[in-house]
């Protein structure tokens, strides 16, 4: 079976906005996928960490005990 | 004429107090500063002069009895004001009044201040376009971020008090390179009800204070502190007398220092010996420091960077989309990344920030610290033209984790540089430690002079 070809940054970023139901002007979408490409690079230490130990996001106040 | 080189938020209500000077003269000599100063450092966008000279004399009619009575003061172009526009900096807004007031100027004019005008801001608060204000240490520098009219005017005397928001740095990075002093409060203790949607990231963002002192600053906390039903982040805790505790010293204090988190590696040399520095200051003070680890810190910038353009760009789909002409180009990526960005990522961001703040309150309880302690900034303020736009890692390493964990962080000038430029202290406390907060920067400016300091550009026309 042949591999289907990766998107560009650009058709990638025309994805995104899609799925958001958004259009963005075309001078937008060079830099903006030089943008995305920038936050997937630092954000991918912080997507590899591991919170699986963390506990509940809920918290109480403590006066629910009262 | 009052000397606005010299005067602070107490000195002039004791002169106030004792009827030697009154609320219109201290408005006039304001308003004479900001002449003089405004065609260097840009601080206003918007000012009421006549506005201002009527609330003092309105003002000088009764006895001076709240704690700001006759204070001018500036308010950052993102907070509402009946009076006067509110645009944020954008186009989109121009001409916008809002019907009423935010409740921290509410709560200002309640308490006597007079408000002189409105400080430039980014467009949105989002710093990704050119605002024209200038740093008063040296016009090519940085000035600070969104909130920076409100460091420079306090600094420069056209205003004694400035409200500015910080969902980053952006109160605590003006004061630092302003070298005046800067505070957000634990997140919820001051009301954000009237900063515009549009130009805020509600998680994050805080209203802080620009101040020349700790007991400015104290004497403004306990003015704005306090519950607002209108504000769904406010938290109701009592309010303590800021000032009361201020003069007790920081004797047997424990400090904490964190220097894997907050490291010499990022930081210029400069600023770090002024802040080793300052360290040994608060160790001669009795102090203790201990040094900490938040193993959880290095994923802080990339968790605020996820967080900040998703919350700030909910607004704006509708206005990107049918009038994206409107923005500044920059201004108009950052927003369209936060409406792009994953799920998947933000859900992670959310996570890390969780983790962060376990984190520092495991180190705050199992350390037993009164507050920690870091530089502002790793690095004096740059030079503008060098500065690559819309690159604000490198500067809010230390400030933005704070955003996210909602606790007070205080910054106080610390020094100045060979060359002349300031450096900040960052005091961060315990969630409604801001009582615990002042009291060791005001221990800490006591031994000191920084705060007195003041750039060439007011003391030659002095």
């Amino acid at each position: 079976m042949s591999k289907q070809p990766s998107a560009s940054p650009i058709d990638e970023v025309i994805r995104l906005a899609e799925l958001a139901g958004l259009r963005f002007p075309e001078e937008d979408l060079e830099l903006l996928a030089v943008a995305l490409a920038d936050h997937s690079r630092l954000v991918a230490s912080m997507l590899e960490s591991d919170v699986s130990e963390l506990g509940s996001a809920l918290t109480f106040d403590p006066r629910w005990r009262a | 004429m009052p000397d606005l080189n010299v005067l602070t938020i107490r000195s002039a209500g004791e002169l106030l107090a004792a009827r030697e000077l009154s609320a219109v003269e201290l408005v006039e000599a304001a308003l004479e500063r900001l002449e003089l100063t405004e065609p260097s450092v840009h601080a206003y966008v918007h000012i009421d002069g006549d506005g201002a000279i009527a609330s003092a004399k309105q003002l000088d009619e009764r006895d001076p009895s709240g704690p700001l009575h006759g204070i001018p003061v500036g308010i950052k172009d993102v907070i509402a004001t009946h009076d006067l526009p509110t645009e944020a900096g954008s186009r989109l807004l121009a001409g916008h009044r809002p019907a009423a007031d935010a409740e921290v100027v509410a709560r200002l004019r309640a308490a006597g201040a007079v408000v002189i005008g409105k400080h430039v801001t980014h467009e949105f608060a989002c710093g990704q376009d050119d605002p024209p204000t200038r740093n008063p240490w040296d016009l090519v520098r940085y000035p600070g971020g969104s909130s920076a009219g409100g460091g420079v005017s306090v600094q420069v005397g056209s205003s004694l008090l400035a409200l500015g928001t910080d969902a980053g740095g952006s109160v605590r990075k003006p004061a630092c390179v302003t070298a005046t002093v800067g505070l957000k409060a634990t997140h919820g203790r001051i009301s954000g009800s009237g900063t515009l949607r549009c130009a805020s990231a509600p998680s994050l963002d805080h209203v802080g204070t620009f101040t020349r002192t700790v007991e400015d600053c104290a004497i403004t906390l306990s003015v704005l502190a306090g519950f607002d039903p209108a504000d769904a982040r406010s938290i109701d805790e009592p309010v303590p007398e800021y000032r009361e505790s201020l003069d007790a010293g920081i004797e047997g204090f424990r400090i904490g220092v964190a220097p894997a988190a907050f490291s010499e590696e990022i930081s210029q040399a400069e600023v770090w010996a002024l802040f080793e520095d300052a360290l040994r200051e608060l160790e001669r003070q009795g102090a203790s420091l201990v040094e900490v680890e938040l193993p959880s810190f290095e994923h802080a910038l990339a968790a605020a960077f996820t967080i900040l353009p998703t919350e700030v760009s909910t607004p704006h789909h509708r206005w990107v989309v049918e009038q994206p002409d409107s923005y500044h180009a920059r201004t108009r990526r950052l927003l369209e990344l936060g409406m792009i960005l994953p799920t998947a990522q933000l859900q992670q961001a959310y996570s890390i920030r969780r983790a962060i703040a376990a984190d520092v309150q495991r180190t705050f309880c199992d350390a037993g610290l009164d507050v920690l302690v870091t530089p502002t900034l790793p690095v004096v303020p740059p030079r503008l033209g060098e500065m690559i736009p819309g690159d604000f890692g490198s500067l809010i390493p230390f400030t933005v984790p704070f955003n996210l964990t909602g606790q007070p962080a205080l910054s106080v000038p610390c020094g100045f540089t060979d060359r002349g430029l300031p450096a900040g202290l960052q005091i961060v406390g315990h969630p409604f430690g801001e009582a615990t907060v002042l009291r060791v920067g005001h221990a800490y400016e006591q031994a000191t002079a920084w705060h007195r300091r003041r750039p060439a550009l007011v003391t030659a026309a002095a």
